[in-house]
């Protein structure tokens, strides 16, 4: 239930430590408030002289992200004793190049799957997944067939699903 | 009696017991890996939910989330690794039991206690939700309003991150549910002429991306899979004399586990964990705590199970979600007409006792299935996480394709899942913002009727008695923390001043 132990320590080695990661998200959430606020004030409301309508909740939820954002800023700025921050060791942050694979698969499976169609899409994603996340290439070149025709096989033969089809499969 | 009967009928089918069965062993082995989380095993498993009936959809949730949550007790004791994020309690408790040779009754305790405190929460449930039920059904738009706040602010207020991360989570997810049309006037918002987005975002694709997804964005390639170099024969053996020895403890995890639960946006980590500390402090040796001392287990893992059923009374007297994972299946009960509330008591009551039934089924079968899983259980460590990353990406791709048999789906995981992990490395907690997807158009609807009914006097939320009680309690809840943060800011310079 820790709450601190995956924040990232300043450089600073002054007499406590900011989290520059709470800054950077609590600016980022207050920015958001900002733009989110502007969009809604565009909606009509219901009722004359009143602000009830479908811009009222974007409306409260704009304001919750400036204050609390630049709340959660505030906190980070305030320098904490090092012994408030964990070990990033705690945390699985994964890595850098696995994420890019991960990330830059989907989006290949959705600009691909619905041109070459699922079977080959879907395989070619899983061998590349299971070959970066540390398999052997003939081992995940096995499963990622075994497992994609399989999964075809029960969402398209017996739960009907529709899944794209290619010009080969 | 008739009731009954039809229960039985709706639960005592081929397609609902093979659900049952299968979910179960799903859950079971999710549970058991490290790193994979009970709340991802039921989002892997919602897709398939739409192919099913109401009742069979339901148990599988139910089933898979409770032998999901008992089995991440074996990983717990054997490597000192917990499963699922309610065993993380009692982990280190359990693999002190095995470093003494009693790594077998510390599975077993766990397992019954689970199955115990379950059971515990079903009977609660089963005789408090109907009468709630009663009373529910005088609920005006009012009193829904605040119900909905009260859950959401207990999501908030207790997640892991404190209070700020906890309300931006929260809110994060109420400004994602305004996607979409307008609940009462179907004016599109934030949709840019967009048809995919004119229809809001799905809550299954937007679940799949934030548990699935924001898991395997965190996996490091190249681990090597723990091993335990304990043989555990039978987890059962001498564990009824260790609970009858600890009965005390036993009934207060369960009842203070199903309290914990039955509270909206609190879950069973949280019983969990409260249960753990209680147990210490209420018992005559705290010192044997943390060095192997079963007392601790016994409480705790009562407790998680309890508060899994009680989640249910919030969710299906109210269609109020208590967790993550009951969010996860109101989203379900809405999708197949099953609209939770009070009326699914009064007119539809063979539907919750279906569900009644299913809980008792899924915690009776903890028991054999739970042997298995630990007789399995060093199998299961070894299964390479590289193979199952493959799996659960096509799964996930499959699952998030099929809501509405379009990409956009994928696309809004792929969203979702870079918002978890972003999320995750600022210590943002993620269950408040699936919480607030489901609960976002509940809220607002009931909301802007009230305010309509009101003609926009605040005050109006609080003339109705009950209404005016939950907004109250509602109130005092937001204010404590905050008075006494600012105490503590005012008393802070003064004792530096003295100092």
């Amino acid at each position: 239930m820790s709450d601190e132990r995956q924040t990232l320590p300043s450089p600073d080695t002054g007499e406590g430590h900011r989290s520059w990661l709470d800054i950077a998200v609590g600016v980022g959430f207050a920015l958001c408030g900002a733009v989110y606020f502007n969009a809604a004030q565009g909606f009509q409301p219901m009722m004359p002289n009143s602000i009830v309508g479908p811009g009222l909740l974007p409306l409260i939820g704009a304001i919750v992200f400036i204050v609390f954002g630049i709340a959660l800023a505030f906190t980070g700025f305030v320098k904490r004793p090092l012994q408030e921050f964990g070990s990033d060791t705690e945390m699985e942050t994964g890595t850098m190049p696995f994420m890019v694979i991960l990330i830059g698969g989907l989006i290949g499976v959705v600009l691909a799957m619905p041109l070459a169609g699922f079977v080959p899409t879907a395989a070619l994603f899983a061998f590349v997944a299971t070959w970066a996340s540390g398999a052997r290439w003939w081992g995940a070149l096995i499963s990622a067939v075994v497992l994609t025709a399989a999964v075809y096989a029960l969402f398209s033969n017996v739960l009907r699903v529709p899944l794209p089809v290619g010009p080969f499969f | 009696m008739d009731v009954l009967l039809q229960s039985l009928a709706l639960v005592l089918t081929p397609e609902a017991l093979l659900s049952i069965v299968v979910s179960c062993l799903f859950g079971l082995f999710v549970g058991a890996v490290p790193g994979l989380t009970a709340t991802m095993a039921v989002a892997l498993l919602v897709p398939f939910t739409f192919y099913m009936s109401p009742i069979p959809a339901i148990a599988t949730v139910i089933a898979c989330t409770a032998m999901a949550i008992s089995a991440g007790d074996i990983p717990s004791a054997l490597l000192r690794m917990p499963g699922t994020p309610s065993s993380a309690a009692y982990t280190e408790e359990a693999y002190a039991m095995t470093r003494k040779g009693m790594g077998s009754q510390a599975i077993g305790i766990s397992l019954v206690a689970s199955c115990i405190g379950g059971l515990f929460g079903f009977v609660v449930l089963a005789v408090a939700a109907p009468a709630l039920a009663t009373v529910a059904l005088r609920f005006s738009s009012f009193e829904y309003f605040w119900l909905a706040v009260l859950g959401l602010s207990c999501a908030a207020l207790v997640s892991s991150g404190g209070m700020i991360k906890g309300v931006l989570a929260l809110f994060a997810g109420l400004s994602i549910s305004t996607v979409g049309m307008d609940p009462l006037t179907g004016t599109p918002r934030f949709s840019f002429g967009n048809l995919d987005l004119m229809g809001g975002l799905s809550f299954v694709p937007a679940m799949i991306g934030l548990f699935a997804i924001g898991e395997l964005l965190r996996y490091t390639p190249g681990r090597k899979n723990p091993v335990s170099e304990t043989k555990v024969k039978n987890p059962y053996a001498g564990v009824l004399s260790i609970l009858g020895n600890h009965k005390t403890n036993l009934f207060r995890g369960s009842t203070f586990g199903t309290l914990i639960g039955a509270l909206p946006g609190a879950g069973g980590d949280l019983g969990a964990w409260i249960s753990y500390a209680m147990a210490k402090r209420f018992s005559k040796t705290p010192e044997k705590f943390g060095k192997g001392h079963p007392e601790g287990l016994v409480e705790a893992g009562a407790a998680n199970n309890s508060a899994l059923s009680s989640a249910w009374i919030p969710a299906m007297v109210f269609g109020i979600p208590g967790d993550a994972v009951t969010a996860i299946a109101v989203g379900i009960l809405f999708m197949k007409g099953l609209n939770p509330g009070p009326q699914l008591l009064t007119q539809n009551p063979q539907n919750f006792y279906a569900v009644m039934l299913i809980f008792l089924i899924a915690n009776l079968l903890m028991i054999p299935l739970g042997y298995l899983a630990v007789r399995a259980a060093n199998k299961i460590f070894q299964v390479p996480r590289a193979y199952l990353n493959g799996g659960i990406l096509i799964f996930c791709i499959v699952g998030a394709f099929a809501v509405n048999n379009s990409v956009f789906g994928i696309t809004v995981m792929i969203g979702f899942g870079l918002m978890a992990y972003v999320f995750h490395r600022a210590s943002i907690p993620i269950a408040p913002v699936i919480l607030g997807l489901v609960m976002g158009p509940l809220l607002e609807q009931n909301f802007l009727t009230s305010m309509i009914v009101a003609k926009g006097d605040p005050v109006a939320f609080f003339t109705r008695p009950i209404a005016g009680t939950i907004g109250a309690i509602v109130v005092l809840i937001w204010a404590v923390p905050i008075v006494l943060k600012l105490a503590q800011l005012v008393r802070r310079p003064k004792a530096q001043a003295s100092v």
